[in-house]
């Protein structure tokens, strides 16, 4: 049976958040194995002051990766769920997740606040094509992705 | 050095300041230095934060990309 991950809250010094990430990730490429199988993955969240998170399921192998770590303030003993940190977690760009059919909200830009079905996605350029739900022009217009915000899948 | 993320595939990467505008995993020119959050994913296989964020290969990932 797979070992149960979990998420484990690390202290750092205010300020320091990033640089301890990156030194933990060097820590861990560099020893490669079992840690980079243990260890899932860490994270640094802009409006978390002070810590950062490394998901595992062997908290062990992430003490010792973290001494003498600079700026680093250890482990916290407990664990969080990992619901406690969705709020932080903006997903994947809008574009990756957009299809043909997808209503979708502009939330940024001249059309603002209109709604729009989606007929065309170029993911190069990342642009998608709609048509306004609410506008009595048939032209559809074409906007960047990041303008976009989903509501709903199409078929 | 710059860090600069890309918009399509979410990638964090280091390159010479305004040297690069293509990003070297997907191949998009869509690259930004307003970016902020990261996360290292190491097994995306069995990461529930990974999963969360729809992210199927290990790499570094800005959680946050402005326009
Ligand atoms: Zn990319």
């Amino acid at each position: 049976m797979k070992k149960q991950s979990k998420i484990y809250a690390i202290k750092t010094m205010i300020g320091q958040e990033k640089q301890v990430l990156e030194m933990f990730e060097r820590r861990v490429k560099a020893k490669g194995e079992p840690y980079t199988t243990a260890i899932k993955a860490a994270i640094w969240v802009k409006d978390v002051k002070g810590y950062i998170f490394v998901e595992t399921e062997d908290p062990i192998l992430v003490d010792e990766l973290l001494q003498g770590i600079r700026h680093s303030r250890g482990r916290s003993s407990s664990f969080i769920d990992p619901s406690e940190i969705d709020k932080y977690l903006v997903v994947k760009p809008v574009i990756e997740s957009l299809k043909t059919g997808d209503l979708v909200e502009i939330i940024g830009g001249p059309f603002k606040s209109m709604k729009g079905r989606v007929v065309a996605v170029d993911r190069q350029k990342s642009e998608v094509t709609l048509e306004l739900l609410e506008s009595a022009s048939p032209f559809p217009i074409t906007i960047y992705a990041e303008y976009l915000r989903k509501i709903e899948g199409g078929a | 050095m710059s860090e600069m993320a890309c918009r399509n595939c979410g990638r964090v990467f280091t390159v010479p300041k305004k040297r690069l505008d293509v990003c070297p995993i997907c191949k998009t020119r869509s690259l930004t230095e307003n970016w902020s959050g990261l996360i290292i994913v190491f097994n995306p296989e069995s990461s529930t934060l990974a999963d969360k964020l729809s992210l199927k290969e290990a790499g570094r990932y800005a959680l946050n990309i402005g326009r």
